[in-house]
């Protein structure tokens, strides 16, 4: 499982695979790693992963960054505490580079790292008003002050 | 290109039910595809820090999110129907079951023997199981519930007193009262949670342990907080029995009205 080969089993091989990002980068990882995407444990399971895989919308940046996710979490022997701080550094990046993470493993179908990400979203968003945080995003697609009306009106919430 | 609004709808459900209630309503304003994640259908609330009504015309209600300090405002038709039907009027039209229910001894005194009864979870308010805790009828023992009450939880009502005590500071005493056993515990402490008594509804409020700082702001855990003689409303404490009266954070508006548990 974990990198440190122990000496009370016998030698096994890691098996690694190739991903390729959008940018012609490749990538090692270890299959055990990789098996946290869901998409890569597919494609494993129907031996597509004997050649380097190609992920076109991941650029290489973005792909260093989930292939070192994996491998962290990945790893035997990281308490809890710990693998929280490490997380919340890994995510303590500009709003584009959380914006590609989250893509990124939506697409790789990475469940933790998907709930990590959203998760720094949704406290960003905690205590602002809509208007900032279309700026805070940079959203432009905002409604008109009739449409917003018509929301706010639309609104159907009961109180059950 | 980084474009928030395009995120996949998955995703910003992933998102939203993270959200408390206050930043679900905002994240529905923020654009049309936003919009559509943050409906009926997807909200699921991590913190749901009792508001207080402040004002209600015709379909549209404002409510004050204490841990917001903001004004609400939503169309809410079916708080209408429920909140203007008096309790007592709406039990008579439906002939609940009447339970007959030990007035803890202490407080078999004055006119007003018990002021409040609230259910130990919140409530249901959808038609067919509407529980309205109430108050008895001056020199009545008797405490209407609706079949719902009954089946709720463990069968376990909190029963809140209020009581003259030195001067004229009200003593409020919770008991929890088991209806199938028919026995009663007094409460002294509500631990992480506080009681919210209404006229129309009280309800419990337990606050997320694991998130204090998203819920315990604006409110208070193991307080009771209820409303005087004078309309006012007040925040008893159990830990030591003070009451003060309720204002928002700049203690500039002392509000009327109910409280509500924000459910969609």
């Amino acid at each position: 499982m974990s990198s440190s080969s122990s000496s009370s089993l016998p030698p096994c091989p890691k098996k690694m695979i190739t991903l390729k990002s959008s940018d012609g980068e490749t990538f090692q990882i270890e299959e055990t790693a990789a098996l946290q995407s869901k998409t890569l444990e597919n494609m494993i399971d129907e031996n597509c992963a004997s050649t380097p895989i190609p992920l076109r919308s991941i650029n290489g940046k973005i792909l260093a960054k989930v292939v070192e996710f994996c491998n962290k979490h990945a790893e035997v022997g990281v308490d809890a505490e710990s693998l929280h701080a490490w997380d919340a550094e890994f995510v303590n990046v500009e709003y584009t580079t959380l914006f590609d993470y989250i893509l990124a493993a939506n697409f790789l179908e990475i469940p933790t790292l998907l709930d990590l990400a959203s998760g720094v979203v949704g406290d960003m968003i905690k205590g602002k008003t809509p208007d900032e945080i279309r700026k805070m995003f940079n959203i432009n697609d905002a409604f008109s002050p009739e449409e917003e009306e018509e929301v706010r009106r639309a609104n159907q919430w009961a109180f059950e | 290109m980084t474009n928030w609004e395009e995120l996949p709808q998955e995703i910003l459900e992933l998102i939203t039910c993270r959200l408390a209630t206050e930043d679900f309503l905002d994240f529905g304003r923020v654009c049309t595809s936003w919009q559509s994640a943050a409906t009926k259908e997807t909200y699921k609330a991590k913190s749901k820090a009792p508001w207080l009504m402040t004002y209600m015309r015709k379909q549209t209600a404002e409510f004050f999110s204490p841990s917001r300090e903001r004004i609400f405002q939503l169309r809410a038709s079916r708080v209408a129907t429920i909140i203007e039907l008096p309790f007592f009027e709406r039990l008579r039209h439906k002939s609940p079951p009447t339970v007959e229910l030990d007035v803890p001894k202490k407080l078999r005194h004055g006119p007003k023997r018990i002021h409040k009864i609230a259910l130990s979870s919140s409530p249901s308010w959808s038609s067919h199981d509407f529980f309205s805790p109430g108050f008895s009828g001056s020199g009545t023992n008797r405490v209407c519930l609706s079949e719902i009450g009954r089946r709720c939880m463990d069968g376990s009502l909190l029963v809140a007193g209020k009581i003259k005590g030195e001067g004229d500071a009200p003593v409020i005493r919770v008991f929890k009262v088991n209806l199938e056993k028919r026995t009663q515990v007094e409460v002294n402490s509500l631990g992480n949670a506080s009681l919210f008594l209404n006229y129309n509804s009280s309800f419990l409020a337990e606050f997320n342990a694991e998130d204090p700082e998203s819920c315990f702001h604006g409110i208070k855990p193991n307080r009771i907080y209820f409303t005087d003689d004078m309309d006012e409303k007040k925040i008893y404490s159990m830990d030591d029995g003070t009451v003060e009266t309720y204002s928002d954070a700049a203690g500039s508006h002392r509000y009327t009205g109910e409280w509500f548990q924000p459910e969609f």
